[in-house]
């Protein structure tokens, strides 16, 4: 079952701005901004009167009131008086759909409502189940129109709604050339378009500036005596040539951008006691300047490339540096445990010695023998093995 | 698009002095004007200015020119550039959406009106060789309040 009227409201949305009004309202009850009835009226602390989108755009661009140019914050707009709100709500507006031929007018804040609900040329959801089409709303329930049905002639499926349009261009229909009047199969149309002798078209330099146009079996006359088809072999070149060299000299533009980073322009004064001396002084100071910065920029970079450069190096030569190290060090290492078992060996032997004496000396001789012989034969060995000597004595 | 609406809008009645020269669409005006008091620097002579309207009118001012066309010359002020540009802060600095084509265009009368000095502003050359076209990029310097 189809949907009521009522309930298929229209999605068409109504604004308000674009509206047009019955009989021109008051003066008093413009927008200054935007010269039209107010809406959403809201006032300032000053007492000025906008429509609440207007002062706040206003705003944004100047904390000012537009009127007096006084001080003005967001803050300080307050809704209108409600008397203000009704009396331009009250105003009697005509439909937007006039122009379908909706002759209705009614108060301003009747129309959203009467679009939405009433207004026969709204653009409404389709009736039909499943259709996402969408029709004016005194066609709404009749059958739908934007199933597709069967052209007659070519067997094609069509939309209901473009029908007449497909009949203008289905390929089993012919249609009439408009200029020799003889009748072509659609299709075909167009390629006698090309060729028929009736057509009116433009000289073939009109892209060059030649304002002649005639009838294709007229044009050869006009050809043979156009300066502009004469030219056309240099101007062509000359195209060619300008549109190489806007690409080149966009490249190089780039390049010189990347160079030399866009500086604003000196600033004209109007009005001021400056001369034109001064003025046109500073134009060759800011030249001379900018050839300054270009020279200044160059060397920059070429001095950048030689850091680059002895950085490189640097680096090279930090590497076989460690490189010399760690091969002389490994030998250091190498020769260092060899002196390390030597020492070993010879503690082995000396700890060897010093039990072997120490046996004898405990078997044959007293405490103060045994010092004098162990201090003699420490003596040469070194301190440390008397000091051993010494302490197991001691013991 | 409620400035198009607004534009749409220009009063029937114009004040004398003030003409459309044309209106073709909402982006491009063209006006006539015509000091009517005696000066004799500007007497029986009209003036064409051009009207340039962005899509943020009126909350942006419109840019606004002298042109110079066959019977049209640019008027000697000090704050008119030969190339037709004009220093006026109600054209940038100070504009308010409050105002209007008329409003401008009877602000720039009277500042032709008052005038009495038959110069050019100082570094005209030089600007004008800088080939601004668009005033919309210059930051001028309102410092002359005589005129």
């Amino acid at each position: 079952m189809a949907p009521s009227r009522s309930s298929r409201n229209s999605l068409q949305s109504v604004d308000l701005r674009a509206l047009d009004y019955l009989t021109s309202p008051s003066a008093n009850l413009l927008c200054p901004i935007c010269h039209a009835p107010l809406i959403t009226p809201v006032q300032t602390r000053c007492l000025h009167t906008f429509c609440s989108a207007c002062i706040s755009l206003s705003l944004e661009r100047s904390l000012t009131c537009p009127v007096d140019r006084k001080p003005l914050n967001h803050d300080d707009v307050t809704p209108a008086p409600i008397m203000i709100a009704n009396l331009v709500n009250d105003l009697m507006v005509l439909c937007p759909n006039r122009e379908k031929g909706c002759t209705t007018s009614c108060a301003r804040w009747l129309v959203e409502s009467h679009v939405r609900e009433d207004c026969e040329y709204a653009t409404v959801k389709c009736a039909k189940e499943g259709c996402d089409g969408l029709v004016e709303r005194r066609e709404a329930d009749r059958e739908c129109v934007h199933e597709e049905v069967e052209c007659a002639f070519c067997e094609g499926p069509v939309r209901k709604l473009d029908i007449e349009l497909h009949y203008g261009e289905c390929p089993k229909l012919s249609s009439d050339c408009r200029h020799c009047s003889k009748s072509f199969l659609n299709p075909e149309l167009a390629a006698h378009k090309l060729i028929c002798p009736d057509e009116v078209i433009d000289c073939a330099a009109s892209h060059f500036g030649c304002s002649h146009s005639s009838r294709r079996s007229e044009l050869d006359e006009h050809l043979t005596h156009c300066h502009f088809v004469a030219l056309t072999p240099i101007l062509q070149l000359h195209t060619e040539r300008i549109e190489t060299l806007e690409l080149e000299n966009k490249a190089i533009r780039q390049k010189l951008d990347l160079l030399v980073p866009p500086r604003p322009l000196p600033t004209p004064l109007s009005g001021t006691s400056n001369s034109n001396d001064s003025s046109s002084l500073g134009r060759d100071m800011t030249s001379e300047m900018q050839d300054y910065t270009y020279h200044l920029y160059s060397e920059y970079e070429q001095l950048r490339s030689d850091v680059e450069r002895l950085n490189a190096q640097v680096r090279e030569l930090d590497v076989k540096q460690d490189m010399v190290r760690f091969s002389e060090g490994l030998r250091y290492n190498e020769e260092m445990a060899g002196v390390r078992a030597a020492i070993n060996g010879l503690r082995m032997q000396l700890h060897w010695l010093v039990a072997n004496r120490r046996e004898g000396v405990t078997a044959g001789a007293g405490a103060g023998a045994a010092r004098s012989v162990a201090g003699s034969s420490a003596g040469g060995d070194g301190r440390r093995m008397s000091d051993s000597a010494r302490q197991v004595v001691k013991l | 698009m409620f400035a198009q609406k607004r534009l749409g809008k220009i009063h029937k009645s114009l004040p004398p002095g003030i003409s459309i020269a044309s209106a073709s669409d909402f982006s491009n005006w063209k006006m006539d004007i015509q000091v009517l008091d005696t000066n004799p620097l500007y007497a029986n002579k009209i003036y064409r200015l051009n009207f340039k309207f962005s899509g943020s009118y009126p909350i942006e001012a419109p840019e606004v020119t002298f042109i110079k066309e066959d019977d049209r010359e640019i008027p000697m002020h000090p704050h008119i550039y030969s190339n037709g540009v004009i220093c006026l802060d109600l054209l940038g600095t100070n504009w308010s959406p409050v105002q209007n084509v008329e409003s401008v265009c009877m602000s720039i009368q009277s500042m032709l009106t008052s005038n009495t000095k038959n110069e050019r502003p100082p570094g005209d050359d030089t600007f004008v060789r800088s080939g601004y076209r668009s005033p919309r990029n210059i930051n001028f310097v309102y410092d002359d309040n005589n005129v």
